[in-house]
């Protein structure tokens, strides 16, 4: 009967999510509310002044090794007087999720952990803030609830990551039958495994779910699409090439170097990726004060990119500004696109490591080929799993995690010679989380494995 | 109207039967126990041990409360053996093999001592009620008692129908008549009900056996008893012998396992898969060329002999063929055959957590009748059935273990929770706080509630309290002495140490005992007692892992503490689906705790309950102030 406390929502706990949707959008919100809210935003927060109840205070959120992650808004309330009644801190950041995770990353990092779906609007309740609107409420907390259902739901019919987590649960399964059989029926003929094999089991059941985690990054690019930035010195033709890629006039193109001056995003469907591109003001030592500030959001971005394309002007000699965007991307994953084929090839390019792409934005010639080798850089992260499964939520990513450490505790634990009941509590530590990814598996199921594996009873 | 009158009735004289009748005529209720036969009060119908892995547990904790098995097993006890002990604490266990008719001899003496307790040889054939409450019962020869509390006790014999081979007949036990007539009276009260299966093997007789081609298994060298009351020197009267089938043996039951009721289609109810009769270990166990068998002698003063692993419903002559080709046994001479027993059970997610059934007010079950199997389980549940009866009829609250508190609540958590469909019986992997759940602090967990209940005697009170003193004076020493690293204890190990540590920190270490450092002259403690040692080394040693288990009781807890109103109404629960609505309607739950245990219920839904009972708590606070 394990299973049971999992499903409870601890009220007393702090708490943390992302409160905008999924995707980029101008800002984002990530919301912590709880006891330590206010302590966790110290130790991330920089700013000129301390934080007061309601005031909104500008400042830097750092990471753990004091790196700054974002300029930010933050925003402390302090309990009572909040929407959960209890501390309540709200940031506001730009809206890529990159910046976004990373931030509730190290929220959690501190000791808040994931809101459960609808816990801000449960914790008003609890707390007695409902006096609003009571009715709005419960449809806001019912919805909550709902969306999380049907998300389960879905996946359940999709059985994706059921089908391929089983195996190595199963294994587990297995794993907790044979010791706590050793335990319980010591009575009976039951042979108890060696630590070695104990061990080499645990260590391939983390393997497997190892290999799973991987797929995270892979599932995170399906559902939030690739981010693709596009640089090069002004006038190579960047966002010809980003029009030609998104097949519309969005981008404004000139004669002139240097009239993007805004990173334009845009999101496309590359034969069934989706993508979301970024074209940049072109990067050149400048004096324009304007474009220097578009230079600037240039280098965020090229932080920010799953891949990007570096291109350059196959008409025209490599200059040292050309050098200079090359070296940028150095240790990046990206392309190198030679553009304007359609005119002499005057440009002497080589790199031992990148091999380059020939196309002309003007008459769309070679654009099959960079097309097929983005979507074979994003198919690259996939790993060797069959298609059919990736992991796609920050929970989800979340539990298996969770799963791992306990594995590895009890592995650890093992080979020490611990005994067996207490190297359990890390196994089902293990197996909770991996009740949170598939359906339960109870007490009883592990009771069903040992009568079917073990003849008990005298 | 009525010819007799008690504050608590107790129907049966079984494991679970005196529990409940001692434990309410202790707390003071005037209290009658009806037995079909006085001379078999207290009868071990099966096996002739009390105890084993997580059984040995449930006995320590009915002892910490104040019941009495722990101290009569101790009394008849011939073997005892603390099991388990090649792992950590938590999982030792005491098991001892029983003199059947001593420890009948027993009970009944202490039943007999206990004030307010009146025994009964009488047939119940009905229980009363009036009003959706039981008022009493109604005895074959006419008679009706009147009870403020009935507790229904009633085993095997429920419409009992036993099994050999071919043949069946109705019947309680072996040689004693079935309760036909309470037991159709019970079917007819509305009860979610079904039927249940349980098996016991041959007796033989041991001048017939010939014992030197056994392996002989003795019992410890210093027996651990059950109760934190006995301070004799247990000693061991008896050895078992062990020894297994082979393949031989199979072929015999496989050629003749159309003949056994198992099989053909005769037994409708559900065994339990932990104790199958020898037919199935064959049939499910294919792979397994040999089967343990343990021959455990009935008592001292008798040559009957339980032969353990031989469970068994095949047709007589089957079962001797069976005897005759195990080696030692070919001129075995069987007193008793084995056989299959069909009874009624009433599904437990019937009862409250009290043991009180919901349709039927101050109507008590305890034991079989709840689908468990196993003395220990039945007596568990008859100590709080009989506590709460106790309490029921003086109005008082219920006492209600919680799963963080003992094996007793995890028991009755997972029976009014889950309901079985087959015979229950305890592990020690049923309990996820199993390292704070051990037999050496049973007492620290659970003696001070039987002494607030009125169950704990002076006596047992105040050696509970000498033990308390002892442990925290032994932990102050530990605190306080430091080490001497340049005693011979550390350099014939080659240990060193930076500085000197404090004893609780060396104690840290898994391979520094606390028994060796005494036994070697490092740390004064000739006279302390072993219990003591295990208890505090223990806790020091586990104590991370204990501290882990402590954060997740502490959830619990809270989670207990949310109580789901009696009068809730899931249907008209927005967002919880028609699945789960069906689900909580069953069990009815008590608390968001108990809700999340129920099998499938799903996060979401658990939600929508707290979400829905904070609601409810914050409408009532506005009213009050309104």
């Amino acid at each position: 009967m394990r299973e049971g406390l999992a499903k409870i929502v601890s009220l007393d706990e702090t708490i943390a999510a992302i409160s905008t949707p999924l995707g980029r959008s101008a800002l984002g919100v990530v919301r912590i509310s709880g006891a330590d809210a206010a302590r966790i935003t110290k130790e991330f927060f920089r700013s000129s002044a301390p934080l007061q109840h309601r005031r909104s205070q500008v400042g830097t959120w750092v990471d753990g090794r004091g790196e700054a992650v974002d300029e930010v808004v933050v925003i402390l309330g302090e309990a009572p007087r909040t929407y959960t009644g209890e501390d309540l801190v709200e940031i506001t950041a730009h809206g890529s999720p990159l910046v976004l995770n990373r931030i509730l990353e190290t929220i959690r990092s501190a000791g808040a952990r994931l809101a459960a779906p609808g816990e801000f609007t449960l914790r008003a309740v609890a707390n007695g803030k409902m006096d609003l609107m009571q009715a709005e409420a419960v449809r806001e907390f019912i919805d909550a609830q709902t969306e999380e259902q049907a998300r389960v739901a879905l996946r359940q019919i999709e059985g994706a990551s059921a089908k391929r987590i089983n195996p190595p649960k199963k294994e587990l399964v297995d794993v907790i039958a044979h010791l706590e059989a050793g335990i319980d029926f010591a009575e009976d003929d039951v042979d108890i495994p060696a630590a070695e094999l104990v061990e080499a089991r645990i260590k391939g059941i983390s393997e497997q779910l190892a290999a799973l985690q991987k797929t995270f990054g892979f599932g995170r690019l399906l559902v939030e699409g690739l981010r693709l930035t596009i640089i090069g010195k002004p006038n190579v033709g960047k966002s010809s090439l980003f029009n030609r890629l998104l097949d519309s006039d969005r981008a404004i193109v000139t004669e002139f170097p240097g009239t993007t001056r805004d990173i334009l995003t845009e999101a496309v469907n590359l034969e069934g990726i989706p993508l979301r591109l970024a074209d940049t003001a072109g990067v050149r030592e400048t004096s324009d004060q304007v474009e220097r500030i578009g230079v600037g959001r240039t280098l965020e971005a090229l932080a920010d990119a799953d891949l990007t394309l570096v291109v350059l002007d196959g008409s025209k000699p490599i200059d040292p500004d050309d050098r200079k965007v090359l070296s940028k991307a150095e240790g990046l994953p990206h392309l190198v696109v030679i553009n304007k084929s359609d005119l002499p090839q005057i440009i002497d390019y080589s790199s031992s490591n990148v091999s380059a792409l020939r196309v002309s934005a003007l008459t769309g010639s070679g654009f099959q080929d960079l097309r097929a080798a983005i979507r074979a850089f994003l198919l690259e992260r996939r790993t060797d799993l069959a298609d059919d499964f990736v992991l796609t939520s920050a929970r989800q990513n979340e539990a298996l995690e969770r799963a791992l450490v306990g594995l590895e505790t009890a592995s650890a634990a093992v080979l020490e010679g611990v005994p067996h009941e207490m190297v359990l509590l890390d196994l089902y530590g293990s197996l909770a989380a991996l009740n949170e990814l598939t359906g339960e598996v109870v007490t009883e199921d592990i009771l069903d494995r040992i009568f079917s594996t073990f003849c008990i009873g005298k | 109207m009525f010819d007799e009158e008690y504050e608590v009735v107790v129907v049966g004289a079984g494991h679970a039967g005196c529990e409940a009748a001692h434990a309410s005529a202790r707390m003071g209720r005037t209290t009658a126990l009806y037995t079909m036969n006085v001379d078999l009060i207290a009868q071990m119908s099966c096996n002739p041990a009390i105890g084993g892995i997580a059984k040995g547990h449930l006995v320590r904790e009915i002892d910490a409360l104040g019941g009495v098995m722990g101290v009569a097993a101790d009394e008849a006890g011939i073997q005892f053996r603390l099991l388990n002990t090649s792992r950590g604490p938590a999982v030792w266990s005491p098991r001892a093999q029983q003199d059947k008719s001593g420890y009948r001899v027993t009970m009944r003496h202490i039943l007999e001592s206990t004030p307010n307790l009146f025994i009964k040889q009488a047939e119940v054939i009905e229980i009363l009620f009036k009003a959706g409450r039981a008022v009493g019962i109604e005895l074959l020869d006419g008679r009706r008692v009147a009870a403020g509390c009935v507790i229904l006790t009633t085993g095997t014999f429920l419409n009992g129908l036993i099994h050999i081979g071919e043949k069946q007949f109705p019947s309680g036990r072996s040689g004693e008549p079935a309760s036909i007539a309470l037991g159709n009276s019970i079917r007819g009260l509305g009860f979610e009900w079904g039927r249940l299966k349980t098996g016991t093997p041959p007796r033989l007789d041991r001048r017939t056996i010939d014992f030197s081609r056994f392996e002989e298994q003795p019992g410890d060298s210093n027996p651990t008893p059950f109760s934190f009351r006995t301070q004799r020197v247990l000693s061991n009267r008896i050895s078992c012998y062990i020894t297994h089938t082979d393949e031989s043996i199979h072929d015999i039951i496989r050629r003749n396992m159309a003949r056994s009721p198992l099989y053909s289609g005769q037994i409708q109810g559900i065994g339990p898969r932990y104790c199958p009769s020898i037919e199935d270990k064959i049939v499910k166990f294919r792979d397994k060329d040999r089967h343990q068998i343990v021959l455990e002698p009935e008592g001292v003063d008798t040559h009957e002999v339980y032969v353990n692993g031989m469970s068994t419903s095949l047709p007589i002559d089957v079962q001797r063929e069976v005897l005759s080709r195990m080696s030692g046994l070919e001129a075995a001479q069987m007193i008793r055959p084995g056989y299959a027993i069909e009874y009624d059970f009433v599904q437990p997610t019937e009862l409250h957590s009290s043991l009180e059934t919901k349709r039927i007010g101050r109507l008590f079950l305890a034991g079989q009748i709840n689908g468990t199997t196993g003395y220990e389980e039945a007596a568990a549940q008859g100590l709080m059935a009989g506590i709460n009866a106790a309490l029921t009829v003086k109005e008082q609250p219920v006492l209600v273990l919680d799963r963080a508190a003992a094996y007793i609540g995890i028991m009755i958590d997972d029976l009014v929770t889950k309901g079985t469909n087959e015979p229950y019986r305890m592990f020690t992997s049923r309990a996820e706080f199993r390292l704070n759940l051990r037999i050496d602090n049973a007492d620290t967990r659970l003696t001070a509630i039987g002494r607030r209940i009125g169950l704990v005697s002076d006596d047992q009170w105040q050696g509970f309290m000498d033990r308390r003193d002892r442990l925290r004076s032994l932990r102050d020493r530990l605190a306080g002495d430091r080490v001497d690293t340049d005693h011979s204890f550390f350099t014939n190990r080659r240990l060193t140490f930076k500085d000197r540590p404090g004893f609780i920190n060396l104690l840290r270490r898994p391979e520094i005992r606390l028994g060796d450092l005494i036994h070697e002259g490092v740390f004064q403690g000739e006279a302390l007692r072993e219990e003591d040692i295990v208890s505090i080394e223990t806790d020091i040693k586990y104590e991370g892992y204990l501290r882990q288990q402590d954060r997740e009781v502490e959830k619990l807890r809270k989670a207990e503490s949310k109580r789901l109103p009696e009068d809730l109404d899931y249907s008209g629960m927005p967002g919880l689906s028609r699945e789960m609505v069906e689900k909580l309607n069953r069990v009815r739950p008590q608390s968001i705790a108990q809700a999340s245990r129920i099998p499938g219920v799903t996060p979401a839904a658990v939600s929508i309950l707290l979400f829905h009972i904070e609601m409810r708590r914050q409408r009532v606070q506005s009213n009050q102030v309104v």
